[in-house]
């Protein structure tokens, strides 16, 4: 599949950069320097780079960190900061597959806040759950024997109630 | 197009460390780190490394439910503090043994989810001499602590009040080990764990008597109902012996101003909570953050929320403050609920349900707009609370 770009403001910076499955994409410098990663390589290459390599994004999961970067790329002002909750909250709200994939990329990009905003929505996923429902919101195979669950859950029974 | 998205793709199980710490961090209500440790064996060796930090984090920022005795049944409500609403009742024996039980009248009200009695029923007429017993309801793990004499030449008058109540507040909960606990009254007295004996202070003079305590950055900080606020200092006097001195921070003023509470939010604020009764139905609550700022003397400044906080307030039970936000439908931010003591005979005096309870008042008071309301929750004989914690296994 050919490369997609960015298409936005031709006057600032584009860097290329490419997917674990050999897409490449074009992202304003200011959106692809909120990730550390690849920050700290565009400083180690400088201008001659042509184009980065993500070998542990593939290129589905790259498109949707680069669309909260762009997102992210200004301060914010006081006036949008309730516009951009809605709007990050929207973007969490994804299925567990793609969810873990995003959140393995942003680890791996290094995007604190990105990371932070995902921890949060894998707690608020948790939140009142039973186990058993946690095991099948995420798809969790219970390794446990149910003699070693019962003894476990047998400390704090209160919690099971 | 490869396919992108794959059910089997994820895997959960084995996050980074790092991810899956973070991931607990944000678990705000014990129960949850509960679940969340029973979920697969990874996650559950996660959880325990992170044990310890989660019950210093949370102990004192759960939901308190409350407890109810009937005959036989020793079981904790999951009450909901909105008004009209019905609590659920627990099914799980609460683990307080029937000495206990018949002794309510010496408990002192929980801290950090342990309940603090008086165990004294081979001294029961003396109040000089006070055993107190540290009881965890769900575990019903015990700490005996040594005897606290009173009577000494110079100290003419029990620690605590004639009636037989004080205060204990506790640093942190006991499971942890090193904690440190206070009592007050006439006196205060103060004990580290592991330590044969308590250290005290002089007889308190009223105007500075504290009226509450609290552990806050490992200091011991005072309110008193004359406005001060003080700290607690251990000194050593020449024959070695240790005492306490409470040194001013913030001086009382000449107005009595209210009943005090103190309470630390989930954000580390420390606050004060005056309440005044003015002869109406309701108490007026007044709520100042404690501010100590580099180079500058403390203060304190008077506040009109919580920062999204549900204050959970009684003269026996350490302060609980909780975001309301983490216990929707169950309390409302920027409110402060005050449950008063009422004595054994009080709640006797009152009608019954069938099951045995009875009805109390608690008040509810909304900062933000002032207004005040009181409902009734059901409870038993006696109002202490049991609040949510964690059975650490032996290390």
């Amino acid at each position: 599949m050919a490369s997609s770009t960015s298409g936005s403001s031709s006057s600032s910076k584009v860097v290329k950069i490419r997917s674990s499955d050999n897409e490449n994409f074009e992202v304003e410098e200011a959106a692809a320097a909120r990730s550390e990663t690849i920050k700290k390589l565009l400083e180690d290459v400088g201008d001659d780079a042509d184009v980065i390599p993500l070998p542990n994004v593939d290129a589905k999961t790259l498109v949707k960190v680069m669309e909260w970067c762009k997102k992210h790329m200004d301060d914010v002002d006081e006036l949008n900061k309730e516009e951009m909750k809605t709007w990050d909250a929207e973007f969490v709200d994804m299925d567990q597959s793609c969810l873990y994939n995003v959140l393995l990329a942003a680890n791996f990009l290094n995007i604190k806040e990105l990371l932070d905003q995902l921890t949060q929505k894998v707690a608020d996923m948790i939140k009142g759950k039973s186990p058993e429902e946690i095991r099948a919101t995420f798809n969790i195979k219970n390794d446990f024997t149910p003699e070693e669950e019962a003894e476990i859950r047998k400390q704090n029974a209160w919690a099971f109630e | 197009m490869a396919k992108s998205s794959d059910l089997s793709s994820s895997n959960w199980e084995c996050l980074p460390d790092d991810l899956i710490s973070s991931i607990i961090e944000k678990l705000v209500r014990l129960s949850d780190f509960i679940q969340f440790s029973i979920v697969c064996k990874s996650w559950n060796s996660m959880a325990s490394n992170h044990r310890i930090q989660k019950l210093n984090q949370l102990s004192n920022h759960q939901l308190p439910w409350q407890f109810m005795c009937n005959r036989d049944e020793k079981v904790a409500s999951l009450c909901n503090y909105l008004p009209n609403t019905s609590p659920k009742i627990f099914n799980f024996q609460l683990r307080i043994p029937s000495r206990y039980i018949t002794m309510m009248r010496h408990c002192y009200g929980s801290s950090h989810g342990w309940l603090v009695f008086r165990d004294d029923m081979e001294y029961r007429y003396t109040t000089e001499l006070v055993f107190l017993v540290l009881l965890n309801p769900l575990s019903g793990a015990i700490f005996r602590l040594p005897l606290l004499a009173t009577r000494l030449p110079n100290r003419p008058r029990s620690i605590l009040y004639a009636d037989g109540f004080g205060s204990v507040v506790l640093s942190r909960d006991p499971s942890l080990g090193s904690f440190e606990v206070l009592i007050f009254g006439a006196y205060v007295a103060h004990l580290k764990f592991g330590d044969k004996f308590w250290t005290l202070s002089e007889r308190l003079k009223d105007f500075y008597s504290p009226q509450s305590l609290i552990f806050y950055k490992d200091r011991i900080i005072g309110a008193c109902n004359y406005g001060g606020i003080m700290c607690l200092d251990f000194t050593t006097g020449v024959n070695g012996s240790r005492r306490i001195e409470l040194r001013k921070i913030i001086p009382k003023q000449d107005v009595f101003i209210g009943d005090c509470f103190l309470s630390e939010t989930t954000f580390g604020d420390l606050l004060v909570v005056y309440r005044y009764i003015n002869g109406e139905k309701c108490g007026k609550y007044k709520v100042s953050k404690l501010i100590e700022s580099d180079g500058q003397l403390p203060r304190l400044v008077p506040v009109n929320n919580l920062d999204g906080h549900s204050i959970f307030l009684s003269e026996q039970n350490h302060s609980i403050s909780v975001l309301a936000s983490n216990y929707a439908g169950y309390c409302r931010p920027n409110s402060i609920y005050y449950q008063y003591r009422n004595r054994q005979m009080s709640c006797m005096m009152k009608p019954r349900t069938p099951n045995g309870f009875c009805d109390v008042e608690m008040e509810e008071f909304y900062l933000e707009d002032q207004s005040c309301q009181k409902h009734r929750i059901p409870v038993s004989l006696e109002l202490f609370w049991i609040v949510p914690s964690m059975t650490l296994p032996p290390a």
